[in-house]
């Protein structure tokens, strides 16, 4: 094994440089003093200071967070519904049309989607009147349309994969169909319910194509404000904006993946241990 | 035990269809209280439904399945007094094995929680896993968790208990073990089992009755020893144990026994007379390798054959010989190595010219 795949790490490299280097550079630059983005004017962290102090940002972050979860938290439930009934319910009547409405958006282009959202707000508040004006409520039900597909598929394969003779087992020893969803199936399936629930506000959260079609005067969300304000050239706050996103998600991922590695290392270590009180 | 107007459970004339197949035919049985009762067949041959009808997560599509006088048509399974003990074990992975063997007891509405802390605690005790209460189940071993499932089962005190290849996913020698703690348990409680198995060793020596399935219908119903020594078809005595089968024809009636022209041993030779079988007609001739004698000398007396060592197989406590017969078929003969004299330790050696002889008794006579 002396052989060092030489070609190979230079791919390598040269991947993790085309991901990587740009965001390295946007984070250097966050803490550029000069007002040009571009050009290095020594360290600084006045456009953190600055950044904090924009209520135009705050409110702007404030409101993405508000429609993250209400949409991510609305979509799990309604996903979670669909992936058990997928999952579940392999013969009905209609299922191949249900299954292809529930996984449409997946392969929708966003601007169609956005166009099509937008046109029936517009048609709804004419006929009844609601709702009145295009903000936070628009959003955030464009939002759940197309990213319950997420949950719905994360929580199908995981029904799929899960053992049914545990929801059977429980059936026997006396549950009822809905008492054996509360306190097997949900419980068992929770961990791809949460899964399912990051990643719908994850989605919700970046979003820029679908919520410029569907936002109205002032409701402008994070990703919304960055898009606008880069219009009229990238400036060393929008920088910093970026690299506190960047530092977050990156914090949670790792924290993230730490906590999940060792609880599996754990559960393999106990495994193994239980197998070999047996021999 | 079982009472003369109505026995415990009644299976009537139960047929199951998936479509156009029929996995069980027109089933009919009767189960004692406080029986070991296994349902023993091949895969594919209909336990496995029948075991879901009873515990309700099928519904026949024709006849009648009674349990203590109660019709169960239409009884879905959360309110069958009927608990089923799973081939996977089917814990419940988020629970402890506590909260696993308590969870059927929050149905119990009459109980208040000492008494139910109670039972779970008496459960555990049952299985020996008071020390793995507070486990989970990827903290606990194959073994264990076949006794979680075994107490979780039994913790409502059902009327019958079904197990579905109880020990299929132990290894061979914690299956023994098992074995006999499961029948030391059933005597204990006094709950009646139906055990589901294709392992017919399993069935022989867990069940009180066994009832041999195929291809969805039940072929004979006896105990252990009748289904051994006296079963009723080509197919019985060939699954249960080895069997050396051979055609025959009847010849004629001689005294209590069947005289038959078996033209694989070479002659006539006495069996016998199961009744009801008529001159001439084709019949199966099985006799069991143990009840084969081989001896280096012609014994005296009836159905005495002689034949040529082909092979032999040395298992140390006894041997299994083949024995070819001069018209060419192959005679299994089980014999116990009882001595170990200078001239080797069995009764022959490969090669040897050999006579081998049975008791009429010992040939059974199978119509079907």
């Amino acid at each position: 094994m002396n052989r060092r795949p030489v070609f190979l790490i230079t791919v390598l490299c040269f991947g993790f440089a085309f991901f990587y280097i740009p965001i390295l550079s946007m984070i250097v630059y966050s803490f550029n003093a000069s007002r040009l983005a571009t050009v290095w004017g020594g360290f600084s962290t006045r456009w953190y200071v600055s950044l904090l102090s924009n209520d135009q940002v705050i409110n702007a972050l404030v409101l993405s967070l508000k429609i993250a979860f209400v949409s991510a938290s609305v979509a799990t439930i309604l996903g979670t519904m669909a992936g058990i009934t997928l999952a579940r319910f392999t013969k009905f009547r209609g299922r191949m049309v249900f299954s292809g409405l529930v996984t449409a958006p997946l392969v929708m282009p966003e601007v169609i989607t956005g166009i099509s959202s937008l046109i029936f707000f517009i048609i709804l508040a004419d006929w009844i009147g609601w709702p009145g004006q295009r903000g936070f409520t628009t959003i955030t039900l464009a939002h759940i349309t197309f990213s319950m597909v997420f949950v719905t598929i994360i929580v199908q394969s995981r029904m799929l994969q899960m053992d049914r003779t545990i929801e059977e087992a429980a059936m026997d020893l006396g549950s009822r169909p809905w008492q054996v969803m509360k306190d097997i199936t949900l419980p068992v399936i929770s961990p791809a319910i949460v899964s399912g629930w990051l990643l719908a506000f994850t989605i919700s959260l970046d979003d820029v194509v679908i919520t410029s079609f569907t936002t109205g005067p002032g409701s402008t969300t994070l990703p919304l404000l960055i898009w606008s304000k880069v219009k009229l050239g990238v400036t060393p706050d929008i920088n910093a904006l970026a690299t506190l996103m960047v530092v977050t998600v990156g914090i949670g991922v790792v924290a993230a993946g730490i906590i999940l590695n060792r609880a599996e290392r754990r559960r393999l270590i106990e495994e193994r241990m239980a197998h070999e009180r047996d021999g | 035990m079982v009472s003369a107007e109505e026995p415990f459970l009644r299976i009537e004339g139960v047929s199951k269809s998936f479509g156009t197949f029929q996995a069980v035919k027109d089933v009919t049985l009767t189960v004692g209280k406080g029986e070991i009762f296994s349902l023993l067949g091949g895969s594919g041959c209909g336990k496995t439904t029948l075991l879901r009808m009873l515990a309700g997560f099928e519904e026949p599509t024709a006849g009648r399945i009674f349990l203590d006088g109660r019709d169960l048509a239409g009884v879905p399974p959360w309110d069958r007094p009927i608990h089923m003990m799973f081939q996977s074990y089917a814990i419940f992975p988020h629970m402890t094995v506590e909260a696993n063997v308590a969870y059927g007891l929050k149905h119990e509405h009459g109980m208040d929680k000492a008494a139910r802390a109670e039972r779970v605690a008496a459960m555990l005790d049952l299985v020996q896993l008071t020390d793995f209460a507070k486990r989970k189940s990827h903290q606990i071993s194959g073994g264990q968790r076949q006794r979680v499932a075994l107490a979780r089962a039994l913790a409502r005190q059902p009327k019958l208990l079904l197990l579905d290849e109880p020990l299929a996913a132990l290894d061979k020698k914690l299956r023994e073990h098992t074995q006999f703690e499961l029948m030391s348990i059933q005597q204990r409680t006094g709950v009646t089992f139906i055990v589901v198995t294709h392992d017919q060793e399993e069935a022989m020596t867990l069940s009180d009755r066994i009832a041999v399935m195929d291809r969805g219908e039940v072929k004979q119903v006896g105990s252990p020893t009748d289904i051994y020594e006296y079963p009723v078809s080509r197919f019985v005595a060939g699954f249960i144990g080895s069997v050396n089968a051979f055609e025959a024809t009847v010849l004629g009636h001689d005294g209590p026994h069947l005289r038959l022209e078996v033209p694989a041993l070479g002659g006539a030779v006495l069996a016998r007379d199961p009744l009801g079988v008529v001159v001439g007609q084709k019949i199966g001739l099985a006799v069991r390798p143990e009840k084969i004698r081989i001896s280096k000398d012609r014994p005296e007396g009836v159905n005495v054959v002689a034949g040529q060592v082909k092979d032999l197989a040395y298992f140390g406590k006894d041997s299994l010989y083949r024995i070819a017969m001069p018209g060419g078929a192959l005679v299994q003969a089980h014999a116990v190595n009882s001595s170990r004299g200078d001239e080797g330790v069995g009764v022959a050696d490969w090669d040897d010219a050999v006579w081998l002889s049975f008791d009429p008794s010992a040939a059974i006579v199978l119509v079907d």
